[in-house]
């Protein structure tokens, strides 16, 4: 299904790169493909030192009070950002959010299991050697070659270890189906047995491992803890350094395995000491030293665990403090995860307590792709919030959330100096509302401004929508038509040597929403002619929009356009040069407009820009169709199905600003009306090639023009008589060229009724 | 927003998408397809990590274990083959918690993949005790092109008609008007709908069973 598998990732970016046209993603251009919207595109380091660029009130938690806390500090948060890699550890990025390579099985010791086992090397069996976590795995293949290396490793000691290391790792796969039961009895395991005194210590300390590790699997800690405690207490135990962590971590779970619903606070805090003073005695102990910080954890995840409102109570009054270090102690991560499990009815209660739960939750409050209605509210409650203290998270806030300009606000705005956190969050949102209240110059000043900085792609990308809405011009607008897909700019900077496929997408070379309703539904033919002439455009774009001009002006029959717009196609696609020759040469606007319909069949030229512009280049014969648009219809009609939909001015703050009003307005409103008359691509090529076929019966292309107007009737953007066009042109084209190639790979027509 | 559901009359069987702690939905309360084994292939990595532990559900409602196998839309696998133990053990993993006598695997291969796709669904057909149903859902698109679905060894394909990338106008409409022109395993059967992109009823009514993904986690209609 097309769910996320964290918010982090970015499934639908490949919308306007992907080769596989019809690849399932959102449609369109993503929502959050331009935007860091869930979590920053800056450096975790830098964005909790307070370089935040514009904040996003889709983001988590985490990062929100991140950002609380540095807007709240101000510039001094740059020498005071908390424990370094702090905002990694609490996001989970460090951790890999949770995600981890399943191990490698060891190749001698599944072949010696296979051996014990009698099974081939492909049994199924075999895999659960490797079904405990991947740092279990490794260690049991490090104790099976230590051990295989002994003088008395005999061959039945060793198949004795395998075996039951191979029980250890049906109980780990037995624990992980619990995990998942439906109802289910558990099923019945026999574990490891003993071995007899008779054995040599060494391997009878092994086998008591994995006595006490397959216990803690299987959930029998009554067993495990005293096992490990046991290994704990033995200083020549090859297992001795792990067994007094293991022991407490085998009681953590003994003591959460029931749940903690019913059981009262006063008795889980009883617990909850007697786990820290053995974890105590843990770190107390100077010769367990590299247990010290797992048993730190362990301690904080059982408080998480065990007693977690208290552990939210603590966290709450340690963080209202920006001056505390929120990263040390793990504070930021457990907190965010505590936060998460409250109920929604809970968290009134500690917005009343704590300003920074108050700060954050106001304005995640206000998300969602269309108008929400709580933001009115929200943006109310802030501003009341910023009177009451005038303090600069307020102040970020409600410049965030409303829809219109307050003058006190706007002026508070302007005073906040260039070295604060908060200030290319506070500028693009006075860009915001200036654009709102109408006052253009302003928002071209304060964007024209604060893109001089370094910023990173997401936010560089909403200062230039901005500044793209209130362009002047067309060669202006041009300037800031094209963003940077923020998730493949983040993939870049965590990859080494990127490959082939994200080589420039850090570049600016995608067209949003915005650009796209500009480009299809914004300009005049004489005004795309301007635009493919912008040398700041790449050449593919240009070569793109000058075909579009082409197509557009041969259907409009527009001679000076068209011969402009071809001469500027031949040039940045010298594929085109005998085309566009041809048509420079043509006195008929019939013959005119064959050539660019044909043309744009074998090149895939198009009406209609996309997302990404790909290079102009000959399409193989077999796979063409005519599809150079779909509809240029515009208004209600925008919504029938198959319908280029209509670009609406967003109602929302968070969507985007609407497409600037440039070029020949008249013109480009004539056009349109004359363009949405039409039918589909398919539709008019159709007719063209049916028409052509009766005035011009020798030409050669003809038997490929049929077969591709029977093949473009299979599916896609189709008018009301698709199915009378496939079945005419499938009868001409076995009529006619009954022996031609392009009729032995035809061999039906399409019914769409 | 789109709210319509399924009829609760019982005349096919129609089945929410849950993940983590979702509600049943009432419509669904007879069987559930439960998103909980996740896997992620990133180039030549195989990530996996623990699902959330399940939530109670009622004895009588069935469960369908789903895998799903994410292909990371940025650095893509060459080839499924690595995956392919990894895969297997999931789906094994996922017969044994099923209570319904189905599994279902939820992997959007790409083009280039369709090969080791249909050598997977093999080689976990042939794994899984025969008694054990295998769903496998499918891209909408799969169901216009006879390679991905031709002999694909599942005893049920589940094509999922919502967020068809950047041809779901033309695919919605081929779906909603034009059925013939649809892979016949995509005809009748079953398919996949989402309750935010609902088609008109007589659409779903072509399908003996019917899944239901919800944007909002069946979080609003409890």
């Amino acid at each position: 299904m097309k769910r996320t598998l964290a918010g982090a990732l970015a499934l639908t970016l490949l919308a306007g790169i992907a080769t596989e046209v019809g690849a399932s993603g959102d449609y369109g251009p993503s929502y959050t493909m331009f935007r860091a919207w869930t979590a920053p595109d800056i450096p975790l380091d830098r964005f909790q030192a307070g370089d935040l660029g514009v904040i996003q009130p889709g983001m988590r938690r985490v990062y929100l009070y991140a950002a609380w806390r540095a807007i709240s500090l101000g510039p001094r948060v740059t020498s005071a950002p908390g424990m370094q890699g702090g905002l990694a550890r609490a996001d989970g990025s460090v951790f890999g959010y949770g995600w981890s390579q399943a191990a490698d099985a060891d190749q001698a010791l599944t072949a010696h299991l296979a051996r014990a086992l009698h099974v081939p090397a492909d049994d199924p069996k075999l895999r659960t050697i490797t079904a405990c976590p991947p740092a279990a795995t490794q260690y049991a293949a490090t104790v099976f070659h230590v051990a295989s290396g002994r003088s008395d490793a005999t061959p039945a000691r060793l198949d004795a270890w395998v075996l039951n290391q191979q029980k250890v790792g049906e109980a780990c796969q037995i624990a992980d189906d619990w995990r998942y039961r439906y109802g289910t009895e558990k099923p019945v395991l026999v574990g490891p047995a003993p071995l007899p005194a008779t054995e040599p210590l060494y391997w009878r300390q092994l086998n008591e491992y994995q006595r006490a590790a397959w216990a803690f699997q299987t959930g029998h800690y009554t067993d495990s803890t005293p096992l490990f405690e046991r290994i704990g207490a033995a200083p020549n135990h090859p297992m001795h350094d792990l067994g007094a962590y293991l022991a407490l971590r085998s009681e953590v779970r003994r003591v959460l395995a029931p749940g903690i619903k019913g059981v009262d606070l006063i008795r889980r805090e009883q617990l909850a000491r007697a786990l820290e003073e053995r974890g105590g005695a843990i770190l107390a102990d100077a010769s367990l030293a590299p247990m010290h910080e797992p048993t730190r954890a362990l301690l904080r995840s059982m408080s998480v665990g065990l007693t977690p409102e208290t552990r939210l109570d603590e966290l709450n009054r340690v963080l209202d403090n920006p001056g505390t270090d929120p990263f040390a102690l793990d504070r930021l991560g457990d907190w965010s995860v505590l936060m998460d499990a409250v109920k929604a009815q809970d968290i009134q209660g500690l917005r009343s307590a704590h300003e920074f739960v108050d700060w954050i939750e106001t304005i995640r409050g206000c998300t969602g792709l269309t108008s929400n209605p709580a933001c009115e509210p929200a943006g109310a409650h802030a501003l009341a919030r910023w009177r009451q203290t005038r303090s600069r998270p307020w102040l970020v806030a409600a410049l965030m959330l409303p829809q219109s300009a307050v003058p006190e606000l706007m002026q508070a705005g302007l005073a906040l100096p260039p070295s604060d956190p908060a200030y290319v969050t506070v500028r693009y949102h006075l860009a915001r509302l200036n654009r709102l209240d109408g006052k253009p110059l302003e928002a071209r000043a304060i964007t024209d401004n604060v893109l001089q900085r370094q910023l990173s792609p997401g936010t560089r990308n909403l200062l230039r929508q901005e500044r793209f809405a209130v362009a002047t011009s067309v060669s202006e607008a041009a300037r800031y038509l094209l963003r940077t897909n923020v998730d493949y700019a983040k993939s870049m900077s965590s990859i080494k040597e990127p490959d082939e496929a994200v080589r420039d997408t850090p570049r600016e070379i995608m067209l949003d929403d915005d650009g796209l309703a500009w480009l299809n539904l914004g300009l005049a033919v004489t005004d795309l002619v301007e635009l493919a002439r912008q040398p700041e455009l790449p050449p593919v774009l240009r070569a793109r929009i000058a075909g579009a001009a082409w197509i557009r002006a041969a259907l409009l029959d527009k001679l000076d356009e068209g011969r402009q717009a071809g001469a500027l196609l031949a040039q940045l696609a010298p594929t085109t040069t005998a085309a566009v020759a041809h048509y420079g040469h043509t006195a008929s606007s019939v013959e005119r407009r064959h050539i660019v319909l044909v043309e744009s069949v074998r090149v895939g030229l198009a009406a209609q820009l996309t997302m990404y512009a790909q290079p102009v280049a000959p399409v193989e014969a077999g796979d063409a169709t005519a599809s150079a648009w779909c509809s240029f219809k515009t208004g209600d009609a925008a919504s029938e199905p198959g319908v280029y939909h209509e670009f609406k001015a967003p109602a929302f703050a968070w969507r985007l600003p609407p497409p600037p009003d440039t070029g020949h307005a008249d013109q480009r409103r004539e056009e349109l009306g004359q363009l949405g008359s039409l039918k589909s691509a398919t539709g008019v090529t159709g007719d063209d090639v049916l028409a052509w076929a009766a005035s011009h019966p020798g030409d050669p292309d003809l038997p490929w023009l049929l077969h591709v107007v029977v093949v473009s009737t299979r599916g896609g953007c189709l008018d009301p008589d698709a199915t009378t066009l496939s079945r005419t042109a499938w009868s001409m084209l076995h009529k006619r060229y009954a022996g031609s190639e392009w009729a032995a790979r035809t061999p039906y027509f399409y019914s769409n009724k | 927003m789109p709210t319509w559901l399924p009829p609760l009359d019982l005349s096919h069987d129609a089945i929410a998408w849950l993940w983590k702690d979702a509600p049943v939905p009432a419509f669904s309360r007879a069987a559930v397809a439960i998103v909980d084994r996740h896997i992620w292939l990133v180039g030549d990595k195989v990530l996996v990590r623990p699902g959330a532990r399940p939530q109670a559900l009622n004895r009588a409602t069935k469960v369908i274990p789903v895998v799903h196998v994410e292909i990371d839309a940025l650095h893509p696998p060459t080839s499924l083959r690595q995956a392919g133990p990894i895969v297997l053990d999931a789906m094994r993993s996922a017969g044994r918690a099923s209570t319904s006598g189905w599994v279902q695997l939820d992997l959007e291969a790409r083009r280039s993949q369709r090969a080791d796709y249909r050598d997977l669904v093999h080689n976990i057909r042939a794994t899984l005790p025969r008694k054990l149903k295998l769903s496998v859902t499918a891209l909408a698109w799969w169901c216009r092109s006879g390679p991905w679905l031709d002999g694909l060894d599942a005893d049920e394909v589940v094509p999922m008609f919502f967020r068809m990338g950047r041809d779901n106008a033309a695919l919605r409409d081929v779906v909603a008007r034009q059925p013939t022109a649809l892979h016949p395993l995509c005809r009748a059967g079953s398919a996949g709908f989402s309750r935010q992109e609902a088609f008109p009823a007589d659409v779903a009514a072509r399908y003996r069973r019917t899944y239901w993904f919800d944007e909002n986690a069946w979080k609003d209609i409890e």
